[in-house]
């Protein structure tokens, strides 16, 4: 099959996180396939360790939070290379430490004091970007449709977002390239330049409930009965997240769900670039879709 | 029932570089208002209540009894978005996250997390059944993290000596709501 070029879009260091490469290894090869495959070449980077956690470091101590993220950041400096995540949690993580560092100086003295004893400095001066941001900003809807060898026809698709993809806007998206705080449309118009139809809903933006299930996860079993009845009314077969915090809790979520009668049908969760990875041709067994805890099967099916 | 007033609680939180913002809030009640945490928990979950309890020194209240419990809050940051007055919540919430933590009156998920990273650098390690499959799907090995430096950085901040004392863990927190199949 004759395939449409692409670009070199450069070198980027990849940054998996904890959880994707730990737990869902399967987001992280459709991941790289997909990078790979529109142009860019990846990097791995040396040393790294969890970003760390926005919700669970951060609310441990915030002073380790920030030293970590900022000696993570110190070796893609060094490396002179730009970030690209694959997790929200990371990203904000990553983006925040630049923007808390870079707006005080007596943060930033006193997280490179800590940095000096591992023989470390932190600079500021590398850009991170979520793989949704990055795709969209360098290759984008437009030139992502004749790239499309399996267009996604007929499946209907609700987004989600997450909370952390682009808030708190000011630190994580100063410059309002992701869209309005409340209605960041990246992944529903890359979705709809697949072929795909985007199916909007009422609880669109409702959290997925990850951080409140870390203290008690009966709250966050509401938010998550709301958010699927919403869109199962709106008419979505499947759920497209950009985050392992927000997938793990609306996959898993989903058998206590249907065994408290608050969830009828199961409604497969994938992540974005699992649907670009079947968009352009790579199939469900390449980006190990069958390893997912609520099975697209359907999809699979279509597909083949 | 007496209410201790602790003075210094609340220039702690003023004293800080975005907890300044504390003393904006007019208390409008537009954070919980659009508060998904506050909407499921009939209210046990309050961020209105935790600003005003923080501006009047109610320490007590709020990080020993936990009333409202600063941890339901979902990070969501919509009130952030929301607030009139530019009040940093969630930031705030941190801190007095960060000082519940040190008194060991954290929920157990997060030390969990906190000593899985502190002994292997990352908040989840490798298992060899997925290390496995992703030889299968043809990915490259992890990277290992530089587990030293994680735990240099822990000791500068004294992190490591607070998780030394920390309550034990029932299960990993990102166990919880991880598919089964996971597991192998």
């Amino acid at each position: 099959m004759k395939m449409a070029t692409t670009t070199s879009l450069g070198e980027k260091i990849l940054f998996p996180g904890c959880v994707i490469p730990n737990r869902l290894p399967y987001i992280e090869a459709a991941s790289r396939k997909v990078l790979e495959r529109l142009g860019y070449k990846l990097i791995d980077m040396d040393g790294a360790s969890c970003c760390p956690d926005s919700i669970g470091m951060q609310a441990l101590d915030q002073k380790t939070w920030l030293a970590m993220g900022a000696r993570n950041l110190s070796i893609a400096e060094k490396a002179k290379k730009d970030i690209v995540s694959l997790c929200n949690g990371c990203t904000e993580t990553l983006r925040s430490v630049n923007h808390f560092l870079n707006h005080d100086l007596h943060l930033y003295k006193e997280v490179n004091d800590i940095l000096k004893g591992i023989g470390k400095e932190y600079r500021g001066t590398v850009d991170v970007r979520h793989v949704v941001a990055a795709i969209y900003q360098d290759v984008g809807p437009e030139k992502l449709r004749p790239l499309v060898q399996k267009p996604l026809t007929r499946i209907k698709i609700a987004t989600h977002h997450g909370c952390h993809f682009n808030r708190p806007t000011h630190v994580i998206d100063p410059e309002g390239k992701l869209g309005p705080w409340d209605n960041p449309t990246l992944m529903d118009e890359m979705l709809e330049a697949l072929g795909a139809t985007v199916v909007d809903y009422d609880e669109k933006y409702l959290c997925c409930g990850y951080a409140v299930a870390l203290a008690d996860a009966a709250p966050a079993e509401k938010l998550d009965a709301q958010k699927f009845k919403s869109l199962i009314a709106a008419g979505a077969d499947y759920l497209c997240v950009a985050c392992p915090s927000c997938y793990l809790q609306l996959e898993g979520v989903q058998r206590t769900l249907k065994k408290d009668g608050k969830l009828e049908r199961d409604i497969p969760v994938l992540y974005f670039t699992e649907f670009l990875a079947l968009a352009l041709g790579f199939t469900p067994e390449e980006i190990g879709l069958n390893f997912h805890a609520v099975k697209p099967k359907e999809l699979i099916e279509q597909l083949k | 029932m007496t209410t201790t007033i602790n003075f210094e609680f609340r220039n702690q939180i003023l004293g800080t570089h975005n907890g300044n913002t504390l003393s904006y809030c007019y208390q409008c009640g537009t954070c919980s208002s659009g508060c998904p945490s506050a909407q499921v928990t009939d209210g046990v979950y309050n961020p209105r209540k935790i600003i005003i309890e923080s501006l009047l020194g109610l320490q007590q209240k709020l990080i020993e009894k936990k009333v409202p419990d600063v941890w339901l809050c979902a990070t969501c940051q919509k009130c952030v978005e929301q607030c009139p007055q530019d009040v940093e919540l969630t930031e705030i919430f941190t801190l007095l996250k960060n000082l519940s933590s040190a008194q060991n009156l954290a929920p157990k998920a997060f030390y969990a997390q906190g000593k899985t990273i502190l002994a292997e650098g990352m908040s989840i390690p490798l298992q060899a059944a997925i290390a496995r499959r992703r030889t299968q799907l043809g990915i490259p090995e992890v990277v290992k993290p530089a587990v030293v430096e994680v735990q240099a950085i822990m000791k500068a901040t004294g992190l490591n000596q607070k998780l030394a004392v920390a309550p034990k863990e029932e299960a990993a927190p990102k166990q919880k709501s991880a598919p089964k199949e996971e597991a192998v």
